[in-house]
């Protein structure tokens, strides 16, 4: 547990005077997913970290950084508490700036929300070396404008985030794994078909055949409707490997396209993966053409991830107010990306 | 506000699509909130948040200020449940932001729109995300002899793993004027009055009612009541929703506070609320949304005695510094405007304010659009004293403020 602010806010000031850039780093561990960031020399995170601040009965949780996800999960769930995104661990890795920075959520996002739904504040770094604090611990603020999640999932591109502060969940009393084989076309029927009715759902995709669902909730509940959802015993380590990329961005030989799209949208034949009842496919691009979909992005084993961003010139002018002399992760999300 | 033009978006109210297989519909801003879980009912949806004014606000308007509502502690505020915005900015452009998709990369312009009290751009279309309609629904009351059982009582039911659909509270004063103007059946002895209510399964709720029972009836509870069908469940909430108009009868006018607080500071908060009642000699009502910290004390007064309003805004200030200095905000779903500039001072710094401003400078570089509302120039936090500025170390000092 350290903190060094301090030296995060110099090493800025200084990038900035020298009109060179930096690349924000944690644990390295998204840099095949989201491509690594260009930079003269790295800004490394990974010493800027602990919990500061944790009150169960606030639900919230503040933390610098490059505090490890596990130590929060690990934390969250001494009191039975947890990220209702529960955002992907890549290879186990990844700090909590690096999850808010990329703004990713792992499956159970359609039904507990996204990562961005849970970020209440922050405190960043802009690329004029202030220190700025924006939103708070609390879960109603409308104070000014949402700087929080503007920079949830922005990259790095509009700041060095410092901490974070993210509401929590109750950990549901009981989980429940069940899966059937299905085609892609009936798993999104039968996805949309759950997904509009009030289930406890809290994992809903489709892979190599099988549907894989996962009840969260109390115990009568989920027994109640386990029964009525009928399938048979799945894995639990299914939705732990799903999330961290292992079924999809670690697996396939060629490159694919992580897209997302209206849920109820009919399968591609080249989808190899549906996630997030249908509003996330994984699509393998060797057998489609219909992949540069606005906000997808590739991910391959061993090459350099593309990217179907639209940068408009709005974008361009917010990564100026952040950032005017953008010293921060070129190559990311902003004007220095051609769209 | 010299040489202005209104822009009404009122007549912008079609509903453009309902989208059930994709559990969204596509509306335009002057569409009233009501309006959409009415239109989407048939297909066994409703739209989650859902403010007191749901009757009469618009959609558009629920955007500019994100706002809550008594149900957003479990399903979110505006923010979390409008998939995608199409807005107009002054330069003619009009950006699509988000869309019936989720979370696509890149920066997410829709979310901060949310709650920018139509200083960035102009609202055309609004995708909402559409939320099952629970099967079944209860709604407990829990009357307390003090406020702060009754506080320690939402910690309990929170911290045993419940995040209830609503949870409110109401002091004494408000619990009074409530059952005075519609007779919902308040225990008027009662210091705080809690109403919970909790939605899902018919198990669902039979198990969460048995946790909220145990939690309320261990902080002493003296008087607990469930309704489960839908006309006790209204009457219920009736006292609560009127709540404001209630209090309204008791002086010639009142002044609505609204800030958020960490829960655990409540006593603490009431303790300085009713002192600064007594010092300034204007009686406060309280009502909460409990379960997230959210604060209404609405304080009474009557605007004809010469220097009241300036006295009760004075008051207010101080309840709304007294957020800030626990840790909470001087807004948490009314919005800014005008009337709490002064109090944005006190919670952001200079460089804070400044990033603000190049922030709406970047949708809106002119300054066109609402003008001197949300956020306070740097002149005026120095006016008001609550802010130390050195002269010409501000940046960006090219830039009009707005």
């Amino acid at each position: 547990m350290t903190d060094v602010a301090t030296d995060v806010i110099e090493r800025v000031r200084a990038a900035r005077a020298a009109l060179s850039t930096l690349a924000i780093r944690g644990h390295r561990s998204k840099s095949r997913l989201l491509g690594p960031p260009g930079g003269h020399a790295d800004l490394d995170l990974e010493l800027h970290s602990g919990i500061t601040n944790y009150q169960p009965d606030e639900l919230v949780i503040t933390a610098r950084a490059g505090t490890p996800l596990s130590d929060i999960t690990a934390a969250l769930d001494e009191r039975r508490q947890c990220l209702a995104a529960d955002p992907p661990m890549f290879a186990g890795r990844g700090t909590l700036g690096g999850a808010v920075a990329s703004g990713l959520s792992g499956p159970s996002r359609p039904f507990r929300g996204s990562l961005r739904d849970s970020v209440l504040g922050i405190e960043v770094v802009n690329g004029l070396a202030e220190r700025l604090r924006f939103g708070g611990e609390v879960f109603k603020n409308v104070a000014g404008f949402d700087v929080s999640r503007l920079l949830t999932g922005s990259e790095g591109a509009l700041g060095v985030l410092l901490s974070a502060s993210l509401r929590v969940a109750p950990k549901p009393e009981r989980l429940e794994y069940r899966k059937a084989t299905l085609d892609a076309a009936a798993a999104v029927t039968c996805m949309r078909t759950w997904a509009s009715q009030s289930l406890p759902l809290s994992g809903l995709a489709w892979i190599a055949g099988e549907l894989h669902w996962r009840l969260a909730g109390a115990s009568s509940v989920v027994n109640e409707i386990a029964g009525k959802l009928g399938g048979v015993e799945d894995d639990p380590g299914f939705w732990t490997r799903l999330r961290d990329g292992e079924l999809t961005i670690n697996t396939s030989p060629t490159r694919l396209w992580r897209c997302a799209v209206p849920p109820a949208t009919p399968p591609d034949p080249a989808d190899i993966c549906l996630d997030w009842a249908g509003a996330l496919r994984w699509r393998d691009q060797d057998k489609s053409a219909d992949f540069l979909l606005p906000g997808a992005f590739t991910c391959q084993r061993g090459s350099s991830p593309l990217r179907a961003d639209r940068v408009t010139d709005l974008v361009r002018r917010l990564k100026d107010a952040f950032d005017p002399e953008h010293v921060f992760n070129p190559g990311l999300i902003h004007a220095d990306t051609t769209s | 506000m010299q040489d202005g033009l209104l822009l009404s978006l009122a007549r912008l109210n079609r509903i453009l699509e309902v989208d059930p297989a994709n559990a969204i519909a596509r509306v335009e801003p002057g569409v009233r909130n009501l309006a959409i879980s009415e239109a989407v009912a048939r297909f066994g949806f409703f739209y989650a948040p859902d403010p007191s004014s749901q009757i009469a606000c618009s959609i558009g308007g629920n955007v500019a200020e994100n706002a809550g509502g008594v149900h957003c502690l479990k399903y979110g505020l505006t923010v979390h449940n409008v998939a995608g915005l199409v807005v107009a900015t002054l330069d003619g452009e009009v950006h699509e932001l988000g869309g019936k998709g989720q979370d696509p990369l890149g920066l997410d312009l829709r979310a901060v729109v949310c709650g920018s009290e139509g200083l960035l751009g102009i609202v055309l279309e609004v995708i909402v995300r559409l939320t099952p309609l629970p099967p079944a629904k209860a709604v407990m009351l829990g009357a307390f002899h003090s406020l702060a059982a009754a506080g320690q009582a939402v910690a309990s039911i929170i911290s045993g793993g419940l995040i209830p659909a609503g949870l409110e509270m109401m002091d004494r004063l408000a619990i009074k004027a409530a059952e005075a103007f519609v007779h919902a059946g308040y225990p008027v002895d009662a210091e705080a009055l809690l109403l919970c209510e909790l939605d899902g399964t018919e198990a669902e709720v039979a198990a969460d009612l048995l946790k909220v029972e145990a939690a309320m009836q261990t902080q002493g509870a003296f008087r607990l009541e469930v309704a489960r069908d839908a006309a006790s469940q209204t009457r219920l909430w009736a006292g609560r929703k009127a709540a404001f108009p209630a209090v309204g009868r008791l002086a010639p006018d009142y002044y609505c506070m609204d800030g958020t607080i960490p829960r655990g500071r409540l006593a603490q908060v009431l303790d300085e609320i009713a002192r600064l009642s007594v010092e300034y000699g204007l009686q406060v009502a309280n009502v909460f949304h409990a379960g997230d910290g959210n604060l209404h004390p609405l304080i009474l007064y009557d605007a004809n005695q010469p220097g009241e309003l300036a006295k009760v805004a004075e008051f207010g200030g101080r309840i709304l510094q007294c957020c800030v200095a626990v840790g909470g905000t001087v807004s948490g779903e009314h919005g800014v405007g005008v009337e709490k500039l002064d109090q944005m001072c006190d919670q952001f710094c200079p460089a804070e304010l400044e990033q603000f401003a190049r922030l709406k400078a970047a949708f809106d570089p002119d300054g066109l659009l609402n003008p001197g509302k949300a956020i306070p120039t740097l002149a005026r936090c120095v006016e008001v004293g609550g802010m130390h500025v050195h002269s010409g170390t501000g940046r960006f000092q090219h830039l009009d403020r707005f």
